[in-house]
């Protein structure tokens, strides 16, 4: 029988060895460790980057070392979240309000706390500051990828083209970037796996960018960009009207052409203070007592220092 | 478990910032968004990853913020690699090293500091920086080989996925 031929050494490898990340002892160390002995240039390459691994955290130890400030210690942060609580009785009837949205909010989605829209918020807001990357060798795949999922909408009335789309969140989320007259971007995010469908539209925002994200079929939507609320809620109708126009086609071709709008199909969505000139048949909800509540309202004296920990990353 | 984690996301906020006040406006702010935020946290995750990411988030919000507000801050982030200086030895100095790392483009600066500064493996640096594992890699690699460069370890050399045996 003849022996299986080595594993090549790669660049790979030669960093994960420096940084510790081959196990010692491994069929994969060993052949490092082989490949640099017989490579002085390598392994001379290969102490360089040790050193460098040993001159930054040198450079950084007395961080390390010293006393945490006082405005960054744990009981200051509570304290000054406490600090901004409002006077008992308010707070009181504060609460009884809370609970009655929470049984409002649990009845009508029938799944309170956080759930997967939620967290599609969270993850678009962390992207906000992230402009750029776009890949047009990926171009092609993200499209197609995003056709399959029904497609990005058209702003033609607004005037908003298409220029790039790319893949973010580890593959896990889409982003699409228009531009409009004076250089004016909106970006559109998509990601698929609802679990519950409300027909609402919800907002939020991080660092003054307002977003306003909702659920329709099997996807999540978030736009943001260089637009006021108003504008986003009017491009939000108008990506739900085209995908709602999408839907009925499939289910009208599907059918041999000879079928009914389900109620879900029906019903338009739309935001308070929206363009009257839209349709809105159907349900109509207004969101204001829902914005920012899902994502940055957490209990206050909560604290994730009494959480549990475990070795696996967060999944997303 | 939050007391614990915030001597390293403070080194890691000094690291990246460059400033100790900015540094701990980083960490102030990501603790906040953390207590606030803290019912996203899932019990099998790792609280260090989540804290670490938010706090990245931070500096990139910032950052963009910090270009919006001014056209001249946007120049002024364009740094220009470290020289090469001539006549070193192999053996290169720890602060030649670290004013080096200083000149490093953000995204390589900041792979490189989540894995040689706070030792994390190649796949929880990628989940804190929102990227492929195979992009943290290839930043990993361009960022030592800029290093070396600029601290003139040896000669420039090209650097790139490739079979060497």
């Amino acid at each position: 029988m003849t022996p299986e031929p080595p594993r090549t050494v790669t660049e790979w490898d030669i960093q994960a060895y420096v940084d510790g990340q081959l196990e010692s002892g491994t069929e994969r160390a060993a052949a490092v460790e082989a490949y640099l002995a017989a490579n002085p240039r390598e392994q001379a390459r290969a102490r360089a980057y040790h050193r460098q691994n040993e001159a930054i955290r040198t450079r950084y130890q007395d961080v390390l070392a010293q006393p945490v400030p006082e405005r960054l210690r744990p009981e200051t942060r509570r304290a000054a979240r406490a600090g901004k609580r409002i006077p008992a009785p308010l707070r009181a009837a504060a609460v009884v309000a809370a609970l009655s949205c929470a049984a409002l909010i649990g009845w009508l989605v029938g799944q309170p706390g956080v759930g997967p829209l939620e967290r599609f918020a969270d993850r678009t807001t962390g992207l906000l500051a992230e402009h750029g990357g776009f890949a047009p060798d990926e171009e092609a795949d993200t499209l197609r990828s995003l056709a399959a999922l029904g497609g990005v909408p058209r702003f033609d009335a607004e005037e908003l083209e298409l220029v790039s789309t790319r893949q973010v969140d580890n593959g896990d989320m889409y982003e699409a970037r228009y531009l409009g007259p004076g250089g004016r971007e909106l970006r559109l995010f998509v990601a698929p796996d609802p679990q519950r469908h409300d027909n609402l539209l919800y907002r939020t925002q991080e660092d003054g960018s307002k977003v306003v994200y909702w659920m329709q079929g099997p996807l999540m939507y978030a736009l943001t960009g260089d637009f006021n609320e108003r504008d986003l809620d009017s491009f939000a109708n108008t990506a739900i009207r085209e995908f709602r126009n999408r839907l009925d086609a499939d289910q009208f071709a599907d059918s041999g052409g000879d079928t009914h709008l389900s109620s879900g199909t029906e019903q338009a969505i739309t935001a308070p203070g929206g363009d009257p000139a839209i349709p809105t048949a159907g349900q109509l909800q207004t969101s204001q007592s829902r914005i920012e509540e899902p994502v940055n309202g957490a209990p206050q004296g909560a604290l994730p220092d009494r959480l549990p920990d475990s070795n696996e990353p967060e999944a997303q | 478990l939050l007391s614990r984690e915030i001597p390293h996301l403070r080194r890691y906020a000094h690291a990246l910032a460059k400033d100790p006040v900015l540094a701990d406006d980083l960490v102030q702010d990501c603790l906040e968004r953390a207590l606030r935020k803290w019912r996203l946290w899932r019990p099998n995750g790792r609280v260090r990853s989540w804290l670490f990411r938010m706090l990245y988030r931070v500096y990139l919000n910032q950052i963009g913020k910090r270009r919006r507000d001014s056209e001249t801050m946007e120049l002024a982030e364009i740094r220009e690699p470290a020289a090469p200086t001539a006549h070193q030895s192999v053996a290169v100095e720890v602060g030649e090293i670290a004013a080096a790392i200083d000149g490093l483009p953000d995204d390589q600066r900041a792979a490189v500091l989540l894995v040689a500064l706070e030792g994390m493996n190649y796949d929880e640096a990628a989940w804190i920086l929102d990227i492929p594992v195979g992009t943290l890699r290839s930043r990993l690699s361009r960022g030592r080989e800029a290093l070396r460069t600029a601290t003139g370890a040896l000669e420039p050399r090209a650097v790139h996925l490739r079979r060497v045996k």
